[in-house]
């Protein structure tokens, strides 16, 4: 059965070649008329960060993969009502961060007692793993995936607040200026809830990391 | 700077939010401060430790849900802006209904199409379309001999006369007959020849032997097949059998 994809979402519009890419304004414009072209240009620019903030916020990725879904579909939906009083850019992570926000809620409400088999349905090899990188050895791929596991568990067990600004700070490495539009907080309060949380996160990890500095091993020829 | 206020301001210090002044007090403070030094160093490494973890790697069934989104809102903010486009839309998904209906009887209705031609123009040649509703045989339990003449008997020497309604009749076997009648049962075989007959009034005349012998009778039936039966033959006294 053919279902209505997007498959000539790839079709170029000659009003612009190829590898050009659209200011928000213009972007924003042609998301209005409805342009195959800038359908598929925001959702390479955003479609990624999106996922990551929403993955870092709530630490499942069933949950993570629901949130984008939303998130796009009210950016498309609401792309016509965008006053563009912010950028695109912290317009996308707000709606982001409060559709997690929501989830989180849910989730609190509804799943919590549900116990989940398979922890890892969505298990994809990263680009890191998937690259062959022959300046790091397994055992260091190996660290850095464990240590984010554990960050990734300490960042879900400090507060929520701090755990939003942390993330949209230190992973996906806004301006306080624009983590203050996206939490519709004063500039204070960022950095008050940034400090706060790093603070939060190093005492969370306290003794999780210490020693676990990655060992560089050297291949020797057995004599 | 007391401790204190400098480990206050270590994060804004990493992010490059402090001014000028404020930035040397704190390096001047961190520089002969080991324990402030030491909360650098942990907050510098586990920032970094969460800038590698910015690449989390999109589940390639998202990014198709995601295009698949795209595609229907993009119909839909298009099919708001126009009423021909709407039209364009609607024509769209009616077509795409109509062949998500229709692919998967496409094969067996050309299939079963082609079957039914082949076998029908196999058939064809063998099919009678003519009836012929004279030749039908009664289907009744039984019935009795006809007394048509199917037959008489060709060449010279044979009876050229036959007999009519007017002047013969025939019944059914023991049927009641008037005193100047002559009444003759014959019996009729399968076939419409006389097999054998009986006068039951009156007499029995040459004409009336010609008849017996040189008749054929339609046979009567039984269950739709030709079967023998008898039937009564009467013959008018005042008249005679005519040539």
């Amino acid at each position: 059965m053919r279902v209505p994809v997007a498959t000539a979402i790839l079709d170029l519009n000659p009003d612009y070649s190829a590898g050009t890419e659209l200011d928000d304004q213009r972007l924003i414009e042609l998301l209005r008329v409805g342009d195959e072209r800038a359908y598929e240009e925001l959702l390479t620019r955003f479609q990624q960060p999106v996922y990551t903030l929403s993955l870092r916020l709530l630490n499942d990725e069933g949950e993570a993969s629901d949130v984008v879904q939303e998130v796009f579909l009210k950016v498309f939906r609401n792309i016509g009502h965008f006053r563009g009083q912010s950028s695109l850019k912290t317009w996308i992570y707000r709606i982001t961060v409060n559709e997690a926000h929501n989830a989180r809620r849910w989730f609190f409400r509804h799943r919590r007692r549900e116990v989940e088999l398979d922890t890892d349905p969505y298990r994809t090899r990263g680009w890191r793993e998937a690259i062959p990188d022959n300046t790091r050895s397994p055992f260091e791929v190996a660290f850095d995936h464990e240590q984010a596991g554990i960050i990734q568990a300490a960042l879900d067990r400090i507060n929520p607040v701090f755990r939003s600004a942390v993330v949209l700070r230190d992973i996906t490495d806004l301006s306080y200026e624009d983590i203050a539009e996206i939490l519709g907080v004063s500039l204070g309060t960022v950095k008050s809830r940034i400090l706060r949380g790093r603070e939060a996160l190093r005492e969370e990890l306290k003794g999780d990391l210490k020693g676990r500095l990655p060992l560089r091993l050297i291949a020797r020829t057995a004599e | 700077m007391s401790c204190d206020s400098v480990q206050e301001r270590i994060s804004p210090l990493l992010d490059h939010q402090l001014v000028s002044a404020e930035r040397e007090d704190v390096s001047a403070h961190l520089q002969s401060c080991a324990s402030c030094s030491a909360r650098l160093q942990a907050l510098e490494s586990l920032r970094a430790a969460l800038q590698g973890m910015n690449q989390a790697p999109i589940p390639p069934a998202l990014a198709m849900r995601l295009r698949v989104i795209a595609s229907h809102e993009r119909w839909r903010q298009l099919s708001s802006i126009s009423v021909s486009v709407r039209l364009r839309c609607w024509g769209d998904r009616a077509e795409l209904v109509f062949e998500n209906l229709m692919r998967p009887l496409a094969l067996p209705f050309a299939g079963g199409l082609l079957s039914a031609l082949l076998l029908f123009g196999m058939l064809v040649p063998n099919l009678s379309f003519q009836h012929n509703f004279h030749d039908d045989l009664q289907l009744a339990f039984s019935s009795d001999p006809d007394g048509r003449l199917v037959e008489s008997l060709p060449g010279e020497g044979s009876p050229t006369w036959l007999w009519t309604r007017d002047s013969v009749r025939l019944e059914p076997a023991n049927a009641i007959s008037s005193r100047d009648e002559t009444v003759l049962e014959l019996t009729i075989d399968e076939y419409g020849r006389v097999a054998d007959y009986s006068v039951s009034q009156g007499q029995l005349t040459p004409e009336m032997q010609s008849l017996i012998l040189w008749s054929r009778f339609t046979p009567g039936t039984l269950n739709g097949k030709k079967a023998s039966g008898k039937v009564s033959v009467v013959f008018h006294r005042h008249h005679h059998v005519r040539g």
